[in-house]
């Protein structure tokens, strides 16, 4: 998961921080939230956002990154990432197709609440076919 | 009537029927003005509890059928972020209007096969991204008593519902807290199962490794029947657990009006009785840790020393993985695509055309999200929030060790003013201070009224579990309903 949604974006306003007291390099980025940066996630995450609104994202992002800065004061030397709700591996199966059926109006149930439908298929606007 | 027992005594006399049930509840809800409900299914109820009428005459002379449907004839409300074939399905989002499921989620059909009656689809923060349900499409839900306040989020319309007796239970979702916090500013009972107690099939993804049913209802013991007619594997979830489910109503109905807590050891976290908790919350759980001492309990101080970073923690872990199943909302083979995205020049204006319709709330946490998981920045905020993470279920543990349940307010305080923190994202995401560690933890959870503050607003107690120890959350909470 995260492997695909890695989205480069230079950190333009990354700093090192020693922290001398742990005798360590400890880096973490003092990042600055400003409206270019959203302005580039937010299209990177392809999300139009409303004009009016993105003097509200800096600020509200900016106070939120702020505020999960306090995470670089914990020592998680050693510490293995807790990625997933369950231990051990996830329960697999066989795929196996599975037939939903059709509608009242003869079409398949699972393109059904599609936008738009053709031949039993999802129709698209020529830009993405 | 206040409980499934009492309701199915009353259908065994006769004074009260399936259809009668139904068709009362309907009528509350035309008539109620807490905006909890988004899509009802009437006339689908309807039916269905016709069927069980004849059913309950003609196949059972009268006699409620309780071992194998112990919810016959119950009408419930159900989060409007899980499936029922062909009902609408919303998330209180814009992006899903008109979205109709071609099938219906594994803990609703498991409901319906034990004899329950959906009555329609309950109103949530979009995608469930909230704590006070003012992020819905549909509008706020009103609190329902106080309807100036918040009935708390994500599953307000289910807290709300439950406790405006508009269905007899309901089914919420919670991510970080999404139904304690409802069930203690609603003054319901509400419950988080283990981490894949419940299959999630049908539950439309916020945050995978967190999301969890479950039950919000009038009772302990409802809340236990239905967690346990919910629970069990599921070969439709891959995270869905086989660890064996026991007779959880049987282990609360066993307790009586007047349990003893002898025996049981109840952990008081000294990091969740901080400066900042409204002093009628924390002197209302105080007294109700003093009954439990009275009732035989072993109340012993433990420390959880990575609490204060469990805000920071979950928005970073929450967001990200918000970011990534919300990446599905493209506008092509389900959902909203408006007729500017049709007129868009290019596949990146379509998607950024449909993605507009995303609320504020929604656009922040997908923004927070893939920022957080960007290359350069991942491994600081991320990955060094899953190693907190790990650190977080250590200190539970840790604490379990000496402990059969930990205690704690749910909330800091009671339901506050609409509009109070809306204006407000990140006091808002402190709200869940006390909901969060558990979520991160995958524990089972539970909020239990235990009275009201000076202005009347209900205040919750939060139980807390080791990872499958709903047995022991149960019985916690029977006790602790029993002295209140």
């Amino acid at each position: 998961m995260i492997k695909n949604t890695m989205i480069p974006i230079a950190p333009t306003k990354a700093k090192k921080i020693r922290q001398p007291w742990r005798n360590v390099a400890f880096s973490y980025y003092m990042v600055e939230v400003n409206e270019a940066l959203i302005r580039k996630v937010a299209a990177l995450s392809m999300l139009e956002l409303e004009e009016s609104g993105v003097a509200d994202y800096v600020k509200s992002i900016g106070e939120i990154l702020k505020h999960v800065e306090q995470l670089s004061s914990v020592d998680t030397t050693g510490i293995e990432p807790m990625l997933h709700g369950i231990d051990g591996p996830l329960r697999l199966r066989e795929d196996m197709v599975e037939d939903f059926g059709r509608d009242e109006h003869g079409t398949p149930k699972v393109v059904a609440s599609a936008p738009e439908v053709e031949h039993d298929g999802f129709k698209v606007p020529r830009i993405i076919g | 009537m206040r409980t499934i027992r009492e309701i199915h005594d009353a259908f065994d006399s006769g004074r009260e029927t399936p259809l009668s049930l139904t068709e009362r509840y309907l009528g509350k809800i035309a008539k109620s003005p807490h905006n909890a409900w988004i899509t009802l299914c009437g006339e689908r109820a309807l039916r269905q509890a016709e069927e069980q009428n004849l059913k309950l005459k003609s196949k059972h002379g009268g006699r409620v059928p309780r071992e194998a449907e112990p919810l016959f004839g119950i009408p419930l409300g159900i989060k409007d972020n899980l499936v029922i074939e062909n009902i609408r399905t919303t998330c209180a989002s814009r992006i899903l209007d008109s979205y109709l499921p071609p099938y219906t989620a594994t803990a609703v059909l498991r409901l319906e096969t034990a004899g329950a009656i959906p009555l329609g689809k309950l109103n949530l923060d979009e995608f469930a991204m909230g704590s006070s349900n003012e992020n819905s499409a549909y509008g706020p839900v009103l609190h329902p008593t106080h309807p100036d306040r918040v009935p708390g989020g994500s599953s307000g319309g289910s807290g709300a519902a439950v406790a405006a007796d508009l269905c007899f239970a309901a089914l919420g979702t919670d991510t970080g807290g999404s139904i304690r916090l409802p069930a203690s500013f609603c003054g319901v009972v509400g419950m988080k199962p283990t981490y894949g107690r419940i299959s999630r099939y049908g539950q439309i993804a916020f945050a995978s490794s967190l999301d969890q049913i479950g039950p919000m209802t009038r009772s302990v013991e409802d809340a236990a029947v239905l967690a346990q007619v919910m629970s069990g594997v599921d070969s439709m979830d891959s995270t869905s657990s086989d660890q064996p489910v026991e007779d959880w109503g049987a282990i609360v109905r066993a307790l009586g009006d007047s349990p003893s807590a002898k025996g049981l050891r109840v952990g008081v976290p000294a990091e969740y009785f901080i400066d900042g908790i409204d002093p009628e919350v924390r002197s209302a759980i105080e007294a109700r840790i003093e009954t439990l001492h009275a009732q035989g309990a072993a109340i012993v101080p433990v420390s959880l020393p990575h609490t204060r970073f469990a805000v920071s923690t979950y928005y970073l872990i929450a967001v990200s993985e918000a970011s990534s199943n919300l990446s599905r909302f493209d506008g092509v083979r389900f959902g909203l695509r408006p007729a500017d995205a049709m007129r868009s020049g290019g596949l990146r204006e379509f998607y950024q055309k449909v993605r507009a319709n995303f609320g504020p709330e929604v656009k922040r946490r997908i923004i927070l999200g893939n920022f957080a998981l960007s290359s350069g920045y991942c491994e600081d905020y991320f990955q060094k929030a899953a190693k907190v993470r790990r650190l977080m279920r250590m200190d539970f543990e840790n604490a379990f060790r000496s402990v059969d349940v930990m205690v704690s307010p749910v909330a800091p305080t009671t339901a506050f003013r609409l509009g109070e923190k809306s204006k407000n994202p990140l006091q808002m995401y402190l709200t869940d201070i006390f909901t969060i560690p558990a979520s991160l933890a995958g524990l089972p959870a539970m909020s239990v009224p235990v009275g009201t503050d000076s202005g009347g607003l209900p205040i919750g107690m939060q139980l807390i579990a080791p990872r499958f120890g709903e047995s022991s959350l149960f019985r916690a909470a029977r006790i602790v309903e029993a002295n209140t």
